[in-house]
């Protein structure tokens, strides 16, 4: 090959080359009439209820397209965004202690409160850059071949604590979050005189199941997978992911007792450029109506008291915030978390490594 | 051409590379120090904290302990193993090959979860051994050391091998053949010209299975059990949920010069065998 001919070639290639690059950092163009906002939750199950709830009524009512997204807790990926300007997300649904720490790392856009129907919405569910939007539960959960109808099963930490009276391979989250809360009452300490968590006690109570603890889950499916095939017999875990292998003929069950309830929430990530649809989609989601909706599709309670008569009575054993469920239950603490996590979990690694 | 110009060229042809690696991989790692150390005035207390909470430092040593443990165990397995497919008939070697390489392009994910179905106490090992009742109870393979080491050493098997085995292709024969005709035993032959020619071979297959090791997090953290912490999984926490971004640098960085260190100390282990390859040359 001559020079001139290689010369073209290796021309036509970076050529080709920098089109490609130029071509893949141009944008679609958005058409100005019709306006979309994109929200951004936890997918599977979890996002299918929402959007039957929540997003396709929406998008009815206001012509106003959802594109979804998801996410699996990255408090980083939204930092991320937040700080580099290039916000493309407008609602985020995320856990209590994102909102906090969010807040202090100042991520989020201000809720105008105004549209919202702030006085049927439950106190802990307001926050000046969050709404809540549903409630769910971390509680003991068992697997039935083992424990039938008429078998006494662990009904609270202190029998999930006993491997005397209940032996067997059990499983419990790996992170200290609700497993302080468990270790203190397995302890003996009352449900009101939780907070502020004594952590030694909370450590000492741990020691004595951290060698029966076969598996320390971290992902949200694996305890009710868990459970299914019998790898343990009893384990902390999230309330719908075990209600819906009970679904599909799984022998696992949920005791609510001693059970910690939490929250999700909508943020509005700073910087979004569809900031007002992003209200008013929160707005139209924490209305009663809607709040009323979402059981149906997902055993997670409402946040909106008033939603909570409008329910279907065969709906409310499998949900956390049914009156008799509720009141078995611990509200679980968010700021005291935020501010002692980082120290905790320290500590806790250090436990785990012992 | 003279020298000069041929030099010149050289350069030009890895400029690209080197402009790519700059803006994506150099500058972010600059940006990950200055975070460490400006949060956002001047500290070294994310360092100090590293060295003053035990807990970090004996992660790193679990972290570095099963990175040479799999290391050492895909060297005895993928060495003869190479050393195999490179003396088999060409039907064979492409059908093995193919059997290192299809589990090599499937997700670290789908395969770990395999892992998972074969270990877990239900699973195919523990059901077989039990119906055959060789055992009467289920034996724990997974949540501890041994489920960790088995997931690593299959997923990363195929990089010691593969290294290891190209080389070997490589071998001169005629140099094994006028060994064979000077009076050489097949075991000399072997361990004196033909395994000290591989070792290059088995240096990028070091390499390559220990770096790649220290950063392993998915097979730890769904197959291992508390004492199994990677600093991988610390650092993902604390850049994920608690958003301490200057600290997660701070032990980036210093993961960072320990894996540096590895590599300089295994390149010295290996030096000499680098000269041997100029000495008796490479078959073309």
């Amino acid at each position: 090959m001559n020079g001139s001919k290689k010369f073209a070639n290796v021309s036509i290639v970076l050529f080709l080359t920098f089109m490609f690059i130029f071509l893949s950092f141009c944008e679609r163009k958005e058409k100005p009439e019709e306006r979309e906002i994109v929200i951004v939750s936890y997918g599977g199950a979890y996002q299918e209820a929402q959007r039957k709830a929540y997003f396709e009524p929406f998008e009815k009512i206001t012509g106003i397209e959802v594109r979804e997204e998801t996410h699996a807790g990255d408090l980083a990926k939204i930092k991320a965004m937040v700080e580099s300007g290039n916000v493309v997300w407008d609602v985020i649904d995320v856990e209590a202690y994102m909102v906090i720490r969010g807040a202090a790392h100042n991520l989020y856009e201000k809720i105008d409160y105004s549209q919202i129907p702030k006085d049927e919405i439950i106190p802990e569910g307001i926050h000046p850059y969050g709404v809540a939007n549903c409630f769910w539960s971390t509680v003991i959960c068992y697997n039935t071949d083992h424990y039938p109808e008429g078998i006494p099963h662990p009904s609270n930490w202190k029998d999930f604590w006993d491997v005397e009276k209940f032996p067997g391979p059990r499983a419990l989250r790996k992170d200290p979050v609700a497993n302080l809360e468990f270790a203190l009452l397995a302890d003996g300490v009352p449900k009101d005189k939780l907070y502020p968590l004594d952590v030694d006690r909370a450590f000492k109570s741990l020691d004595r199941i951290k060698d029966h603890i076969t598996v320390w889950w971290e992902a949200g499916e694996q305890p009710a997978q868990l459970l299914s095939i019998g790898e343990v017999i009893m384990t902390s875990a999230w309330n719908g992911r075990v209600y819906n292998a009970k679904k599909e003929g799984k022998p696992v069950e949920v005791e609510w007792n001693e059970g910690i309830l939490s929250t999700d929430w909508w943020v509005i990530p700073r910087g979004s450029k569809n900031k007002d649809i992003a209200m008013k989609f929160i707005a139209f989601s924490s209305q009663s109506s809607q709040q009323a909706e979402y059981p149906k599709y997902i055993p997670y309670g409402p946040v909106n008291l008033k939603a909570i008569s409008l329910i279907d009575n065969i709906l409310l054993p499998d949900l956390p915030t049914s009156p008799d469920n509720k009141e078995k239950q611990i509200i679980i603490n968010n700021e005291w978390w935020v501010e002692h996590q980082a120290e905790i979990l320290e500590r806790w690694n250090a436990w785990m490594l012992k | 051409m003279k020298f000069k110009e041929r030099r010149v060229r050289h350069i030009l042809y890895i400029l690209p590379a080197i402009l790519f690696l700059s803006l994506f991989f150099l500058y972010p790692i600059f940006d990950m120090l200055r975070r460490s150390v400006f949060d956002p005035e001047f500290t070294i207390e994310h360092y100090v904290r590293v060295f003053r909470e035990p807990v970090y430092l004996h992660v790193m040593w679990i972290t570095f302990k099963i990175a040479a443990i799999v290391t050492l165990a895909t060297i005895v397995l993928g060495y003869p193993l190479a050393y195999f497919i490179h003396k088999s008939s060409r039907k064979i070697r492409v059908g093995l090959l193919l059997f290192i390489l299809l589990p090599f392009w499937t997700s670290l994910l789908v395969r770990t979860y395999s892992w998972m179905i074969i270990l877990q106490r239900q699973g195919v090992i523990n059901c077989i051994l039990q119906k055959f009742h060789i055992i009467n109870e289920p034996l724990p393979m997974m949540f501890n050391l041994f489920g960790v080491l088995v997931g690593m050493i299959y997923m990363l098997l195929p990089y010691m091998v593969l290294p290891i085995y190209s080389i070997m292709e490589h071998i001169n024969p005629l140099l094994l053949k006028s060994a064979e005709g000077l009076g050489a035993r097949k075991r000399q032959v072997f361990w004196k010209i033909f395994f000290p020619l591989s070792t290059p071979g088995l240096f990028a297959g070091v390499i390559l299975v220990f770096l790649l090791s220290l950063g392993f997090f998915i097979t730890p953290a769904l197959i291992g059990g508390r004492k199994e912490q990677m600093i991988s999984m610390i650092i993902e926490k604390q850049v994920n949920e608690l958003l301490n971004w200057s600290f997660a640098s701070a032990l980036s960085i210093i993961l960072l010069l320990l894996t540096i260190g590895a590599g300089i100390g295994l390149y010295l282990i290996f030096r000499r065998s680098f000269r041997r390859e100029e000495i008796f040359g490479l078959a073309q």
